[in-house]
């Protein structure tokens, strides 16, 4: 196991090495000339060179990005916004619970329905529920993020009144006129953005829950069980689940990425002010370092989260936690 | 190659013993469309993008001179209180005069009115137009983005399952890095950098944007193909013909191309209609941030970004391109899970 662990730490940090890397290049080598976008439209050539020779625009490009990657390590700095001069660092703290709030609640949110419909469905195929589920399937795979959320801001928000339709309020309370605080406005404010993340990713889950399964209730041990007379419930629990259950937490790792990805739709469709929106908003103003620190932390948080997920896995995969 | 006895002659057969027992060999495509024809939903939805490939690339200019008026076109009389009219209505062509009744000279000179069969949006274009010309920005950048990731993808699957050693440990990292990071934002990242000089490559004959999408689909998108066409190919050099082929004398060349390849038709062929759906996904995604198609030109994603502004007034603007691209991905995926299974040899016959 902390062979396994030692080797998934590196494979984090060249992730990481990675990431900086390509990101880096998008926005700083591709672009023709940074120091125009930094300087703004009214711009002499002598303010240009001026800014220039100031962001370190001038040196090469391996400097540049050392220098990048010696501020973020060194000082846990991502930069200064071109737009106020504001630090990156403190935007994205300020957006960071937003989305977190977002996509966790999300998850929490698909699982719970994905779950038991994969199970279900799987344990009776072509039941009612199992083509019930199939058609929530092909829905949720097909639609656009976007129109599901809009939908469902016209539907139950609008016109049925239930949920508030935009706007995000605290988790913990703040004092303030004028603004909702407290788990229960919070969460009351999310229902929405968390169902739209739900029909999308409920979909996927459900597909791949409900084949895992399946393919676990083939397994010869599976047979075994029952033939030695086990319970249905404990073949289920104790055989079928706790195997079938192993890939969903890797795919849950590898999914938060995409979930980020997801944010940057549900944010825009329920105006939310968290990355996603923060992202488009800096990208329309050519805001390359908030751009560059918003890429750069998903990032980071994707390879954090996939780390944990290694260890969870390691931990719960008996191969890997007895071996050597 | 199988060869089977005709069921229905096999019967003629039984009924009357003087006619001759035909013995019919069907070759490889015949039995998939064989059993691709079983498959109602799938037929129903190939039947539905033929449909839609004809609506949009020959319907949208026939539709356009019966209606006298072009997908950009603007109405002034097409939003009435700020608010888009709904389908069908019957407005002037006559550019905006202050107040709801239209001057005489105006009206002489555009006559009556126009019919706009969509509802329209903020500019009063005619969104049934739209959504015709928009479906063929969707057809094409769903198309090119997949053939641009799935040949990526076929030739990094293939040389890395092929060759193995360190190209494959190369193409395999490559690609757990693309799929453990969230792409999303580094096609968002490229497209504000790179779209404003990508945008005007046509190469004669695309919209404006489209290639960039198709190119940028293509570069994040490439992975997928490329660890399923891995697999498959992991699997296929091990078996006994590619060893008689390279003991035959077969270069490595001759032997993917002639000899994996095409095992590798059938995942092709679903996977890329499974991918065209995801890419018709992605551009209604990225057209509704603004990030995608630009208009004045007509696409599925920057209709729905209209949507935002008035559904609560005119929820036609959010049904039409919404269903319009629900129905289209429904379709591909459809046709896919049918294509997978006409091409599985132990499907029945």
């Amino acid at each position: 196991m902390l062979y396994f662990l030692i080797r998934r730490f590196f494979w984090a940090i060249f992730l990481f090495l990675v990431a900086t890397i390509i990101t880096y290049i998008i926005f700083y080598v591709i672009p023709s000339d940074p120091a125009h976008i930094a300087c703004g439209t009214h711009c002499t050539p002598q303010i240009v060179a001026h800014v220039r020779k100031s962001l370190h625009l001038d040196l090469p490009i391996y400097q540049q990005y050392w220098l990048f990657l010696w501020n973020m390590i060194k000082h846990q700095s991502l930069g200064y916004s071109y737009a106020d001069g504001e630090q990156v660092n403190t935007i994205i703290r300020q957006d960071v619970p937003v989305t977190a709030s977002l996509v966790f609640g999300g998850a929490v949110f698909w699982l719970s329905i994905s779950i038991p419909i994969g199970i279900l469905s799987a344990l009776r195929p072509r039941s009612i529920l199992d083509r019930f589920g199939m058609v929530f399937v092909l829905i949720g795979i097909s639609a656009p993020a976007v129109w599901i959320g809009l939908i469902l801001a016209y539907v139950v928000g609008f016109k049925l009144g239930w949920t508030p339709i935009a706007t995000y309020c605290n988790l913990l309370p703040t004092s303030g006129v004028g603004t909702c605080s407290g788990p229960a406005e919070w969460a009351y404010h999310l229902i929405l953005p968390w169902m739209t993340f739900m029909f999308l990713f409920a979909a996927l889950y459900v597909r791949l829950i409900r084949a895992n399964v399946m393919e676990t209730m083939s397994e010869d041990y599976v047979r075994t069980a029952r033939a030695k007379g086990a319970s249905s419930s404990r073949v289920l629990f104790q055989h079928v689940l706790r195997n079938s259950m192993l890939p969903v937490v890797t795919i849950l790792g590898m999914d938060i990425g995409l979930a980020l990805g997801g944010a940057v739709f549900t944010e825009f469709v329920f105006n939310l002010r968290g990355l996603g929106s923060q992202l488009i908003q800096s990208a329309n103003r050519d805001d390359l370092p908030v751009v560059v620190g918003i890429v750069v932390f998903a990032c980071i948080a994707v390879i954090i989260f996939n780390f944990l997920v290694d260890v969870a896995y390691a931990w719960l995969d008996p191969r890997i936690r007895l071996s050597t | 190659m199988t060869v089977r006895v005709d069921t229905p002659a096999a019967l003629d057969v039984a009924a009357a013993p003087a006619a001759p027992v035909t013995v019919k060999a069907r070759g490889y495509w015949e039995l998939v469309w064989i059993r691709f024809r079983r498959d109602r939903l799938a037929m129903v939805s190939f039947g539905f993008i033929i449909f839609l490939f004809a609506t949009a690339f020959a319907g949208a200019p026939i539709a356009a001179h019966f209606l006298g008026h072009g997908p950009n076109a603007l109405f002034g009389y097409g939003v009435h209180d700020f608010v888009p009219v709904g389908p069908w209505s019957h407005i002037s062509a006559a550019p905006y005069f202050a107040g709801d009744q239209i001057p005489q000279f105006l009206q002489k000179q555009y006559g009556n009115t126009t019919l706009v069969l969509g509802a329209s949006d903020q500019n009063g274009s005619d969104m049934f137009l739209r959504l015709l010309y928009g479906a063929q920005v969707s057809l094409e950048v769903g198309i090119f983005a997949t053939l641009g990731s799935v040949s990526l993808g076929v030739l990094m699957g293939l040389t890395g399952g092929y060759f193995r050693g360190w190209i494959d440990t190369v193409v395999s990292r490559m690609i757990e890095v693309v799929m453990v990071f969230p792409y999303l934002l580094f096609i968002i990242a490229l497209r504000i950098v790179a779209g404003d000089k990508l945008n005007s490559v046509t190469l004669g004959f695309l919209p404006h944007g489209v290639f960039t999408l198709a190119l940028i689909f293509s570069v994040f998108g490439w992975f997928y193909p490329a660890r399923i066409m891995r697999g498959v190919v992991l699997s296929l050099r091990e078996k006994e013909f590619v060893e008689a082929a390279r003991m035959t004398g077969a270069s490595d060349w001759r032997i993917m191309r002639s000899h994996l390849l095409p095992h590798l038709v059938a995942p092709i062929i679903v996977y890329s209609t499974i991918l065209i759906a995801q890419n018709i996904l992605g551009e209604a995604g990225l057209s509704f941030l603004g990030l995608g198609i630009d208009p004045p030109q007509a696409s599925w994603g920057n209709l729905l970004a209209n949507a935002p502004q008035f559904y609560q007034t005119d929820v036609w603007i959010l049904l039409f391109p919404g269903l319009a691209i629900l129905f289209t991905t429904i379709a591909f995926n459809l046709l896919g899970d049918g294509l997978r299974d006409a091409f599985d040899p132990r499907g029945m016959l």
